[in-house]
């Protein structure tokens, strides 16, 4: 058994996972299942939401740890399923540590392309215009706002703003846009469903299903992060709607 | 209301695409999240409290998630996440802010406390089913 080997394995299968936005015990859990079949060690796998420690003692020999902090990305479901997988497949002996390494480095990294991408924007808003009882001129309008909202993800992600710029402005930008339709173009719409409607794609239900399973678990530092990310998320969201409004009702309100 | 469901059907498998959920969950996804939707207007149809609906709505979507969860070998993340989406408050937060601005802080303060009690049922809900499927799992781990 490659000791080395089997803790970095290890590392980069959490490390995977954490950047796509899996929950905090679920990567403690499948660094433990991968570091447990080399049962001669103490091992202990810790995973924060921004680093991951891993350590291997047999109490003979130096004691192996690694250390890496992990910047989240956007949640990427499609390599939490791989990882877990191949993690399945290594603890049942189907494959060797050595493929499960190789195949961990080759996890692809997006399941869909750049245009689907907008157009489920586009299509999330379009169908919660539905949800929340919209006309078809709202479910139209929706369907327009989200393609606004979707350009200025877009160009965000284009420009590399963080997070919370990105979708405040993004939210004035659109909001600016509804407001100025319903008032300037086409009154029959209603402005709230359309908006409600659009911000859907960015609200932040991951986060919140993530702060309570990680909670759940006891692992309330991770939770209790996770809660002030669905926080600042929905305020960046909040603040955004709410200066797209403004501006607008004070030039032409 | 089944204009509704359809919706939020269409809604979800779009919302499932965002999260880059592979290709073969995209129906089972949007089928959890359909649910989710059809338990919410059903519930407000027949005059239920808004809360009272979103906790129905999570409970029915999380229990069918961790039944999904089984029958395709998936973590339960995968139908979690995007299901429970129609239940989070996004109208909550967009009417916080609308009433602020439309001079209304009373108003506001009333949906701040709703959209907290939506977002504390769903936290709620969650933690029933996923406390049931454990209790379950560790059971059958005993017997064994």
């Amino acid at each position: 058994m490659n000791r080395q080997l089997l803790a970095e394995t290890a590392t980069l299968a959490g490390e995977i996972m954490l950047k796509s936005g899996a929950e905090t015990f679920r990567v403690e859990d499948t660094m433990a299942h991968i570091l447990r079949k080399g049962n001669d060690f103490e091992v202990s796998p810790v995973a924060f939401t921004t680093a991951i420690l891993v350590s291997l003692e047999d109490g003979k020999t130096e004691p192996i740890t690694i250390i890496r902090r992990v910047k989240t990305g956007s949640t990427n479901l499609s390599r939490i399923v791989q990882v877990n997988d191949i993690s399945r497949k290594y603890c049942a002996d189907e494959i060797t540590l050595e493929e499960a390494s190789v195949m961990l480095k080759q996890i692809q990294g997006k399941e869909y392309n750049k245009a689907l991408y907008n157009l489920a924007t586009i299509g999330v808003a379009a169908g919660f215009a539905l949800f929340f009882g919209g006309s078809h001129v709202d479910f139209l309008m929706a369907v327009l706002s989200g393609a606004i909202l979707a350009m200025c993800i877009t160009l965000g992600r284009y420009l590399k703003l963080n997070g919370f710029i990105q979708k405040c402005i993004s939210c004035a930008v659109m909001a600016f846009c509804c407001a100025a339709a319903d008032s300037l173009a086409v009154p029959t719409m209603d402005m709230d469903k359309v908006i409600i409607s659009t911000i859907m794609p960015l609200v932040p239900g991951v986060a919140i299903t993530n702060a309570v399973r990680d909670t759940l678990q006891g692992d309330y530092l991770s939770g209790s992060a996770r809660v002030m990310e669905a926080f600042v998320t929905a305020a960046s969201i909040a603040v955004g709607v709410g200066i797209g409004i403004a501006v607008f009702r004070f030039f032409f309100g | 209301m089944i204009i509704g469901v359809i919706g939020t059907f269409i809604a979800i498998m779009a919302f499932a695409v965002l999260l880059e959920t592979p290709r073969k969950y995209l129906i089972p996804a949007a089928i959890v999240g359909a649910l989710g939707g059809f338990v919410y207007l059903l519930g407000i149809r027949l005059e239920l409290d808004v809360v009272l609906s979103s906790f129905l709505s999570a409970l029915s979507v999380s229990f069918l998630s961790h039944i999904f969860a089984r029958i395709y070998k998936a973590p339960v993340t995968l139908f979690l996440v995007a299901g429970i989406l129609p239940t989070v408050p996004g109208g909550g937060m967009y009417e916080i802010v609308s009433h602020i601005i439309g001079g209304f802080p009373s108003a506001s303060i009333y949906y701040l406390i709703q959209t907290l009690e939506i977002a504390g049922v769903i936290a709620l809900a969650i933690f029933v089913v996923d406390s049931v499927f454990r209790v379950k799992k560790n059971r059958g781990k005993n017997s064994v």
